[in-house]
């Protein structure tokens, strides 16, 4: 850490470096580029994954923080922070050559707080209609909704983007277009059964065959993160469920592992076994529900009806233990809500063999299906490198060979104490993806069984304040959700209401990577591409 | 036609809530009198309709997948008839609205709705669908989807279990089985 | 010649391969169904009785409630479900009392998150799993949780003189019994301060 200082200060003097939990650095907007690259080009510990991009009103300015992390340990992290210079036309530079999974990001600071970034080669608003009036996530927004009236009135899509570019170190405005001129676009959603959601891809063709992808979002933007802004911390606890809904329970888990560690509580033995335990069963469940859509988008509806048969046992456990079947309400700060049931450890352990004889199952039926293994076998490739510069983290960042498991790299809970392996593939395909999932079930499975007899007694949920405020401070947490990492960002000014919010989304990376990977692919197997991705669009759009 | 002659296997008639719309809402269709030939024609057409509701899924976000889970094996709605699910507006007689709509996504309802033929209903399944639920206080939430576009039934949960939902569309098939098809129009 | 072998060869394991697909949803064929029969088996169903379905506030006999119209359930609601109005009211000792008038909860609204049950100090709600809620009009989902002419049930009757001509938090104070006195403290202290914070 002593070198990352070192460089740091080397390359930009007037680097303010403050040692908190994690190194935090703070540099002038037309700096941050810079230290960004030189960061990233350090060939000793290359800083080339780019955690979470989150921007933040500070008050009197805007800025951006980077958490920046390496792909080779993944539990090294830096803060970079930058203030722009001026609030009425906030400009920042880009890092999107640095780090692809920025310009997402990137975009969508724009949509929600103005902040514009120069040479970004794509500059309209993510989530938002591009006459949308204000920038929302400011803390001078006017909520007034006859600014922004409800309107049925369909809209044009508009193919060109303004940007701000920096040519011979003069910034000019200028406007690009997205598609050429005679391209033939089909759209693919907002309301299309295979999109996973309500996800809407505008595809130029070329005959059959993937030319170019535009991603746009929104089309579920809840808001949620300035909702949060105004709720106290136990109530913020309900929006996590549904984020990306099929993780539920592990992303209220990184949230609440965020405001303990921000509060200093501590967790009890028995408290952080039973979410361990759900954790897991809610990973299974999700990675059911990925093989079954996959194999639905692939067109076994057979194996659909399978794979949500399984998924029914997970979610009877669940309804028992909480009182839910797919939000379920569980972990709240400072342990769990509710205690087990009485038959708890044996509905669990019963369902563990029927997985494993059901995954049998599944081989036989569908892993070695000559129509399915065309369909998946060199197609949807991609690299390590692509997967880092985009962040793709989970199973599908692993079917690349990049070792990103949070579990393993920064064990969080009792992660510590159990023996799993982490699912490296280095095919990097959409068959790669799948036998990922499958055998992350069997991985799941083999960590509950190691839980599941051994859950100690005691108190469920540590005494809190009736009223929990955390200190002053900005906190980071990651966690591993069946998606990927899953990221809580929480800057705190001592209130009992968060002054910043932001959830680090996985699924945003698995689709920001989807006009690189489907590329000359065939239409017919964009569907099968995205079910393989398995991202879940509420989780990108918050 | 009577309420009490509307049967659906299983549950009996007063075990439904809401039994004073559906009072109401026969002595709207009964206002115009009754024919006799037709009525017993309506019943036929009726009982084939209620039993073949396909539904359009407007599936946006986490009630979508306690939809499939109603789809599924555990809970198999097409004991209902209900299985052909459609992907094209034009080919349903129903749309089931599962999830938050926001800003965005409202011109889209809007057209997606006109696009389905006469006869339709809409389901709401779930608090964001009904009222905008956990989101009412966003800038980008519509509270409601009652406020774009005229509602059938209302499914309360967030979600609601597939239980539910068999329960509310069973309502709707309750409504189906008293309109009219021939004779007189009432929508 | 190596083409039509290649060709061949392919052809028998790909048929291989759908022949051993199919061998199990052959076999799917004989294992017993999972469908659960609803509305059929409606008298036998068994849904989890943590399940939160809708909010009830338990009567007992007497048509009396625990509700004390605190409010905190209200308060600690994270999108205003449920509206809670009160009445003060002139006891016949001359003591003023808050009373409950409506406990107002809107199922359409929702999150089922549970906070109001965990928060409440008088247990008086709680969630029932009774499922089937689906109506043709919005407002019948908006419910009046206390029954028509019910009343708060009595405290003990030794609790009562040292009661007398306090503030009204302090009434309730004796109801929960579970929990240690230092929380109701802290949260008795909290209730005035946060009506104000809503309003601003």
């Amino acid at each position: 850490m002593e070198k990352i200082k070192k460089l740091i200060l080397d390359t930009v003097k007037d680097a303010v470096i403050e040692e908190k939990q994690i190194l935090t650095v703070t540099v002038s907007w037309d700096k941050l580029h810079l230290l960004a690259k030189t960061l990233k080009d350090n060939a000793e510990l290359p800083f080339d994954f780019l955690v979470m991009l989150t921007g933040v009103d500070r008050g009197e300015t805007l800025g951006v923080n980077y958490l920046i992390s390496s792909s080779t340990d993944i539990s090294v992290e830096v803060i970079l922070k930058t203030d722009a210079a001026d609030r009425e036309n906030p400009l920042i530079y880009t890092v999107t050559d640095l780090y692809e999974t920025a310009h997402l990001n990137e975009r969508e600071a724009f949509a929600l707080l103005g902040i514009r970034f120069i040479n970004n080669p794509d500059m309209r608003r993510f989530f938002l209609n591009s006459d949308w009036t204000g920038f929302p996530l400011r803390k001078d927004y006017d909520p007034n909704p006859e600014l922004n009236p409800v309107s049925i009135e369909s809209k044009e899509i508009i193919d060109i983007t303004p940007r701000i570019m920096e040519v011979d170190g003069k910034l000019v405005e200028d406007t690009a277009n997205i598609f050429e001129a005679d391209d033939y676009i089909i759209n693919i959603g907002p309301q299309h059964p295979s999109t996973h959601g309500v996800m809407h891809f505008r595809t130029a063709l070329d005959g059959e065959i993937i030319k170019k992808i535009d991603v746009h979002s929104g089309y579920i933007h809840r808001g949620i993160e300035k909702l949060s802004e105004n709720l106290t911390y136990p109530q913020i606890l309900h929006f996590t469920d549904r984020l990306d809904y099929l993780s539920a329970n592990i992303n209220r888990h990184g949230l609440c592992m965020c405001v303990e560690k921000a509060g200093e509580i501590e967790v009890p033995e028995r408290a952080q076994y039973i979410r361990v335990i759900m954790d897991e069963l809610q990973r299974i469940s999700s990675h059911l529900l990925a093989w079954a859509a996959m194999t639905n988008d692939l067109g076994a509806t057979t194996a659909f009806i399978y794979g949500m048969r399984e998924r029914e046992h997970i979610l009877e456990i669940f309804d028992k233990t909480c009182g839910g079947r797919l939000i379920i309400n569980q972990n709240v700060i400072g342990g769990v809500m509710f205690d087990i049931y009485n038959e708890f450890q044996q509905d669990v352990k019963a369902f563990i063999p029927y997985m494993r004889e059901k995954l049998k199952e599944y081989d036989r039926f569908f892993s070695h299906n000559v129509i399915a293994l065309g369909r998946m076998i060199g197609i949807g490739n991609m690299t390590k490198e692509e997967t880092i510069s985009y962040a793709v983290t989970g199973p599908a960042g692993r079917a690349s060979g990049w070792s990103c498991d949070i579990r393993k790299h920064q064990p969080y809970s009792i992660y510590g104490q159990v023996d799993f392996k982490e699912v490296i593939r280095t095919e990097g395909d959409s068959y790669a993806r799948y036998l990922n999932r499958l055998d992350e079930i069997e991985e799941s499975l083999h960590i509950i069984e190691q839980l599941i007899d051994n859950i100690p007694a005691g108190e469920i949920c540590a005494k809190t304040k009736a009223i929990i405020k955390l200190p002053v401070g900005e906190f980071y947490q990651r966690i591993e959700t069946a998606k990927g990492e899953f990221g809580v960002f929480i800057e705190s000014r001592g209130e009992k209401q968060p002054w910043r919010l932001k959830f680090r989304s996985p699924s945003m990376a698995l689709v920001s990577i989807m006009p690189l990977i489907c590329k000359d692919e065939k239409l017919s197997d964009f569907i099968g591409i995205g079910g393989s991705m398995d991202y879940v669009i509420p989780d990108i759009d918050r | 036609m009577e309420l009490k002659n509307v049967k659906i296997k299983g549950i009996a008639n007063e075990d439904f809530n809401d039994n004073e719309y559906l009072e109401d809402y026969i002595k709207q269709i009964e206002a115009s009198g009754v024919n006799l030939v037709f009525g017993k024609l309506d019943e036929l057409i009726n009982w084939g309709r209620s039993n073949s509701l396909w539904p359009l899924i407007y599936a946006t976000s986490c009630c979508g997948i306690e939809f499939m889970a109603t789809a599924a094996a555990h809970n198999d709605f097409s004991r209902f008839g209900y299985e052909v699910t459609r992907n094209s507006p034009r080919q349903a007689d129903m749309m089931i609205v599962c999830g938050t709509l926001v800003h965005k996504m409202a011109p889209l309802i809007k057209r997606v709705y006109d696009q389905m033929a006469e006869p339709k209903y809409v389901v709401v399944m779930g608090a964001c669908a009904i009222s905008g639920g956990p989101f009412i206080n966003s800038y980008h939430v519509v509270p409601g989807i009652d406020t774009i576009i005229p509602v059938d039934v209302y499914v309360p949960g967030c979600p609601p279990r597939p239980e539910s939902l068999l329960y509310g569309l069973m309502q709707l098939q309750r409504k189906v089985k008293l309109e009219k098809f021939l004779g007189n129009k009432q929508r | 010649m190596d083409s039509v072998s290649k060709y061949f060869s392919g052809l028998f394991t790909g048929i291989g391969s759908l022949l051993k697909g199919m061998s199990v949803t052959w076999k799917e064929l004989w294992t017993p169904k999972v469908t659960r029969q609803y509305p059929e088996n409606r008298e036998t169903l068994v849904v989890s009785d943590r399940f939160r379905a809708e909010l009830v506030m338990p009567h007992d006999a007497n048509n009396e409630h625990a509700c004390t119209a605190c409010g905190i359930c209200q308060m600690n609601c994270p999108n205003g479900t449920i509206v809670v109005t009160s009445q003060i009211i002139e006891t016949e000792d001359g003591k003023k009392k808050k009373i409950l008038d409506t406990h107002q909860w809107d199922l359409g609204m929702c999150t089922f998150c549970n906070l109001c049950v965990i928060t409440c100090p008088s247990d008086a709600i709680k969630f029932d799993n009774n499922f089937e809620n689906a109506v043709f009009t919005r407002s019948k989902l908006i419910q009046k949780l206390n029954a028509e002419g019910s009343k708060l049930r009595e405290k003990k009757k030794e609790e009562k003189p040292t009661a007398e001509a306090k503030p009204v938090i302090e009434v309730k104070a004796p109801v929960a019994d579970a929990k240690p006195v230092v929380e109701k403290e802290v949260i008795a202290k909290v209730k005035p301060e946060e009506p104000k914070a809503e309003k601003e």
